[in-house]
C-alpha cells in the first residue's frame, strides 16, 4: 500500500512539474501582442497555404489511410463557429451530472483503467494508478459546500452565509481538492463583509495558488491595500498588474487611478484614468471609471 | 466597494461590437488562448489572424443576449487551433514530426534546464493531445493559463460546479495517460 501511495505521489508530482513547464511558456501578450489589425479576407498567400493544405491532406490520406496514427480527435461536441452558442447548462444535482465515459486511449501494462465516474463515486475504492483521490463521497461533498458558498456568495449575497460554509469546507476538507477556490471565495466574502483586514490575511494564508494566478492575487492585493488606505503599499501593486491586460489589468488601472483619488493627487488619478479609458472604454468597470471622472471633474481625454 | 471581483470582463452591452473594437479588447486574449490550445507559440500569429477572419465573417451573425462575446470568441478560438492541430499532426505524418520552438517567459536557465524544460512542455501537451476535447481544453485554461474554476466556467458556458467535477476527471485521466506514456513513474 504504501509503495503504491509512493507511486502515486510521483505520478501527481510529474503531473504538477509538466504543468508548471507549460504555464512557463511564452504566451501572446507577454510579447506585446497585438501586432497587426485583422487583414481582409482572402489573399495570394492564403489561397496558396489552402490548396497547399488540401493536396497534403489528399496525399497523406492516401498514404496513411491503412497505416495505424494517433488516436483520432474524438467526436465534437455541437458547438460550430458558424453559430457560436452556449451548451446548455448540464443538470445541477451530483452526481448525476457526473461524465460516464472511460478514459480514451490504452494504459500501460499493469495500469488499471478507473472506473466509470458514476460508480467510482458511488462505492468503488480509489484506483492505485490515480493519485491524489479523494474517498468516495468527499468530492461531492467539497463541490456542494463551495458551490453553496459561492452561491450564498454571489446570488444571495449573504457573504455571512458564505463564510460559514467556506469555514466548514476548509475544517472538513484542509488541503482539499479546491483548495485554492475556498481560499479566494473566503477573500472574496471578507471583503464583501467590508472587511480588507481580514480578506489581506486570508489573501497572505493562500499557499497553492498557481504561478499562472498570480498577477490576480497581486491585484486583489493591491485593491485590499487601497481599500485599506494604505496606498503608498497598493500602487506599487496595481501598477505592476496593469501592464498583466484582461480583466486584472483592468483593475488595476481603475484601482491605481482610485489610489491616486484617496491620496488626493488628483492630476495622477486623471493619468492612470486616461488610460483606463484608452484600454477599456466599454470594459466592465468603465461605469466605476466614469463614476470617478465625474469625481474628478474635466473630460474624458476624446472630449 | 466592489462586492466581487469582476471575472473575464465581457462588457455587458446589447450592441455588437464594431471588429476594431473587439481586435483591440479582445486580441491579447485569444493569443494567450491560441497558444497555450496549440502549444505552439511561433504558430500564434497566423491563429490570431485565422479568429479574426472568422470573427470579421461572423460579427453580424453574434446575438449579445445569447452568449457573451468572450465566450463566443473563445468557442472560434478553439475551432480555429483544433483545424490547426489536425493540419499540423498531418504534417508531421508526412514529412516528420516538427518540434514546436518555443519560448520561455522567464530568463535566467542554463541551456541545459532549457532543454529539460522544453522536453517536458512537448510532454504536457503530448499528454494533452491524448485526451478527449473537452478535457484538453479544461486543463489548458485551469493549469496552463490559470483560470479560476468560475472564469472557466464563464468562458465554456457551463457551471462552476460542473466545471469542478470535470476538471478533477480531467486531472485522473491526465494522470492515467501520462502512466501509459512514463510507466515507470510506478515502479
Amino acid at each position: 500500500m504504501k509503495e503504491t501511495e509512493l507511486d502515486s505521489s510521483k505520478v501527481a508530482e510529474r503531473s504538477r512539474a509538466l504543468f508548471a513547464a507549460g504555464r512557463a511558456v511564452q504566451v501572446g501578450s507577454d510579447r506585446g501582442f497585438p501586432p497587426t489589425p485583422p487583414p481582409s479576407r482572402g489573399g495570394p498567400r492564403r489561397a496558396l497555404t489552402g490548396g497547399a493544405l488540401g493536396t497534403l491532406a489528399l496525399v497523406g490520406w492516401l498514404l496513411l489511410r491503412d497505416r495505424p496514427v494517433a488516436p483520432p480527435p474524438p467526436p465534437t461536441p455541437s458547438r460550430s463557429m458558424s453559430a457560436p452558442r452556449v451548451d446548455p447548462p448540464p443538470p445541477t444535482a451530483l452526481p448525476t451530472e457526473l461524465p460516464t465515459e472511460l478514459p480514451t486511449g490504452s494504459l500501460a501494462p499493469g495500469v488499471t483503467r478507473r472506473p466509470a465516474a458514476r460508480r467510482q463515486l458511488a462505492d468503488a475504492p480509489a484506483s492505485p494508478s490515480l493519485p491524489d483521490a479523494p474517498q468516495p463521497g468527499t468530492l461531492e461533498e467539497q463541490v456542494r459546500l463551495l458551490s453553496s458558498a459561492l452561491h450564498a456568495l454571489r446570488v444571495e449575497h449573504d457573504a455571512a452565509k458564505a463564510l460559514g460554509l467556506l469555514r466548514e469546507s476548509d475544517a472538513r476538507f484542509p488541503g482539499g481538492e479546491f483548495q485554492t477556490e475556498v481560499g479566494l471565495a473566503t477573500v472574496e466574502s471578507h471583503r464583501a463583509l467590508g472587511d480588507p483586514d481580514e480578506a489581506l490575511r486570508a489573501l497572505e494564508r493562500l499557499t497553492s495558488v498557481p504561478p499562472a494566478r498570480q498577477p490576480e492575487l497581486t491585484v486583489l492585493r493591491g485593491e485590499l491595500l487601497a481599500a485599506m488606505k494604505r496606498c503608498g503599499e497598493a500602487l506599487p501593486l496595481l501598477e505592476s498588474a496593469a501592464s498583466a491586460g484582461g480583466t486584472v489589468g483592468e483593475r488595476a488601472l481603475l484601482g491605481a487611478a482610485g489610489c491616486e483619488e484617496t491620496r488626493g493627487d488628483e492630476a495622477r488619478a486623471r493619468v492612470w484614468l486616461d488610460r483606463y479609458e484608452r484600454t477599456y472604454s466599454s470594459g466592465a468597470l468603465s461605469g466605476q471609471a466614469r463614476a470617478l471622472r465625474e469625481r474628478l471633474g474635466g473630460g474624458s481625454p476624446g472630449e | 466597494m466592489r462586492s466581487a471581483a469582476p471575472v473575464l470582463g465581457a462588457p455587458a452591452s446589447t450592441e455588437v461590437p464594431s471588429l476594431a473594437e473587439v481586435y483591440r479588447l479582445h486580441a491579447p486574449a485569444v493569443a494567450r488562448w491560441a497558444t497555450r490550445l496549440s502549444g505552439r507559440s511561433q504558430d500564434t500569429g497566423d491563429l490570431v489572424q485565422d479568429v479574426f477572419l472568422v470573427v470579421q465573417r461572423r460579427l453580424s451573425s453574434f446575438r449579445p443576449g445569447q452568449a457573451s462575446l468572450t465566450t463566443w470568441l473563445f468557442l472560434i478560438t478553439e475551432n480555429v487551433v483544433r483545424n490547426h492541430r489536425r493540419r499540423t499532426r498531418l504534417r508531421g505524418w508526412i514529412f516528420g514530426d516538427r518540434p514546436p520552438a518555443l519560448e520561455r517567459a522567464d530568463e535566467g536557465r542554463t541551456p541545459a534546464e532549457h532543454l529539460e524544460w522544453q522536453r517536458d512542455v512537448r510532454r504536457v501537451y503530448q499528454v494533452l493531445d491524448r485526451l478527449r476535447e473537452s478535457d484538453r481544453t479544461l486543463l489548458v485554461l485551469f493549469e496552463l493559463e490559470g483560470y479560476s474554476g468560475q472564469q472557466a466556467a464563464e468562458l465554456l458556458g457551463l457551471k462552476p460546479e460542473t466545471i469542478w467535477v470535470r476538471l478533477h476527471r480531467a486531472r485522473q485521466r491526465f494522470h492515467d495517460q501520462l502512466v501509459a506514456l512514463e510507466p515507470e513513474l510506478l515502479r
